[in-house]
């Protein structure tokens, strides 16, 4: 009778928490409806972005570009110089994480600076977009991406952190991100004539680390669809 | 001896011969321009085309000093060419033309001879890097503007910001300039062993083309002989555009090829002191 009443306890202690935990982690869909919500207030934004970039054998300067963004995705780079800015990164537009466009499930929680966040997979419903597939780690309370691991259709797979900052009080957009490129870049670069390859050992170490740094950010003033026209892209 | 010096360059550089090497630069380098201005941006793109998986590329590498760099790295695989044209004419040329008696008569001695005419062709071969450095660089900012330079390498790809750039070019062309001047004191050497010029200008240039080709076979055993070749460190002026750039090997690899030069050049003192001047 002890070990009914018992079992009985656990099963009921068990079903609470799997309750609970179904109460507190929404739908993957209505994490991203929320997500967007988030981004949905923004319309257009202009920002400086300073770029470091570390990528074994690729030696370059510190870097200086303007970023122009305008609803629903549309993306302009300038450089005064040369700039070159990791695609997943720059581009990232939680926009684009749609119903239409991917099927989404999520995947537990994790810690992301400090932060328990939502995992939600992403899986591309058609082979045209960029980003195939990707995990996101969505901060239940600010409805932001502190995180995506994004494997894309072309190009090396890349681990993503952005860092908000509120803009005029009232945007929360990226600050500083961080992205790590797996070997990719290098490992497609020439060598030498009978130079030997690179061994697996060697290529586990190319991880390429840049650092894009936002500031003077200019949200929502209206941006002239002419600054988005093919002329003017990179 | 500055007086002897100025009848030197004064020879030097009233033949015809010394400005075939400038004439060829001059026609040469605005052809490559032209060449490169209608389809020299695929190749930038196609230098970067690994990078442009993962980046976005903004602004414009296709410049001035792109194609410059371009032309140097093709352009310095044919310089010695150029420089051995005059180098292997400075001694043969006069026992060609039956000066050597008339010159050697004079109180002048012979090192002091043999030190102006290394002097001269020295200074040829100077004069006509800086005169390549000038007009390819001038003519590629005039013709595509300037901006950061791309430079692919063995070690990899090196972007370059516009307030490097002038330095480096200028290191690299002086550097350029310090291992011509060892294919010019190999020229001169062979310059001193006949008394025709067409052997030592075609001689050297079997040597260098000889050296080049066994020094790229990627063969353990050519691998073992590449230190001792001296075409091994003519190109020490790439090294100029790695970053990070290994000062160290650069200066070694100069001191080697200052090593050459002096050996030849020496070589070459020392048979003209000795040698029976006949013609």
């Amino acid at each position: 009778m002890r070990n009914r009443l018992a079992g009985i306890v656990l099963i009921s202690l068990l079903a609470s928490h799997a309750a609970a935990h179904a109460q507190t982690t929404p739908p993957a869909n209505e994490i991203l409806r929320r997500v967007r919500g988030e981004f949905e207030r923004i319309d257009d934004y202009r920002a400086d972005v300073h770029i470091v970039a570390r990528i074994p054998r690729v030696n370059v300067p510190p870097m200086d570009a303007t970023v122009y963004y305008k609803k629903p995705d549309r993306f302009h780079i300038e450089a005064k110089g040369f700039a070159m800015l990791p695609r997943d990164a720059i581009s990232f537009n939680p926009m684009l994480f749609t119903e239409e466009m991917y099927d989404a499930v999520v995947q537990g929680e994790e810690i992301v600076d400090g932060i328990r966040c939502h995992k939600v997979k992403l899986l591309a419903k058609s082979d045209t977009l960029r980003l195939q597939r990707a995990m996101l780690f969505v901060d239940p309370t600010r409805w932001i991406v502190l995180r995506m691991a994004a494997d894309p259709a072309r190009g090396s797979s890349a681990d993503i952190r952005f860092t908000y900052a509120f803009i005029q009080n009232r945007w929360l957009l990226p600050s500083r991100v961080v992205i790590e490129i797996d070997a990719g870049p290098t490992a497609r670069l020439p060598n030498k004539p009978g130079a030997p390859a690179l061994g697996d050992d060697e290529k586990e170490s190319q991880h390429s680390r840049i650092v894009m740094t936002y500031t003077n950010y200019s949200v929502n003033k209206g941006i002239p669809d002419s600054v988005f026209s093919p002329e003017h892209s990179p | 001896m500055m007086t002897l010096l100025r009848y030197e360059l004064l020879k030097t550089y009233r033949k015809l011969r010394t400005y075939i090497g400038f004439g060829l630069i001059i026609v040469l380098v605005p052809l490559a321009y032209w060449g490169m201005s209608l389809g020299g941006e695929d190749m930038a793109r196609h230098m970067t085309a690994g990078l442009q998986k993962d980046f976005l590329f903004a602004g414009n590498l296709f410049n001035g000093w792109f194609v410059s760099h371009l032309l140097m790295n093709v352009l310095f695989i044919h310089i010695p060419f150029l420089i051995v044209l005059v180098a292997g004419d400075v001694f043969a040329g006069e026992a060609t033309s039956g000066t050597f008696r008339i010159l050697l008569t004079r109180p002048p001695s012979r090192s002091g001879i043999f030190a102006v005419k290394t002097v001269t062709t020295f200074l040829y071969t100077y004069s006509l890097v800086v005169f390549l450095a000038l007009f390819s660089t001038g003519l590629g900012l005039l013709m595509f503007g300037s901006g950061h330079l791309l430079a692919v390498s063995e070690e990899g790809v090196s972007i370059f910001a516009p307030d490097t750039i002038v330095w480096r070019f200028t290191l690299a062309y002086i550097l350029a300039g310090w291992s011509m001047c060892t294919v010019a004191s190999l020229a001169m050497m062979f310059s001193t062993f006949v008394e025709n010029a067409i052997g030592p200008i075609v001689g050297s240039m079997a040597v260098v083309i000889l050296f080049f080709i066994l020094g790229n076979l990627p063969f353990a055993f050519f691998e073992s002989i590449r230190p001792y070749l001296f075409t091994t460190y003519l190109n020490v002026w790439q090294r100029v555009f790695v970053e990070p750039m290994d000062g160290l090997r650069m200066v070694k690899d100069a001191v080697y090829l200052g090593g050459f030069t002096l050996s030849f050049t020496a070589v070459a003192w020392i048979i003209f002191t000795r040698k029976d001047i006949l013609s």
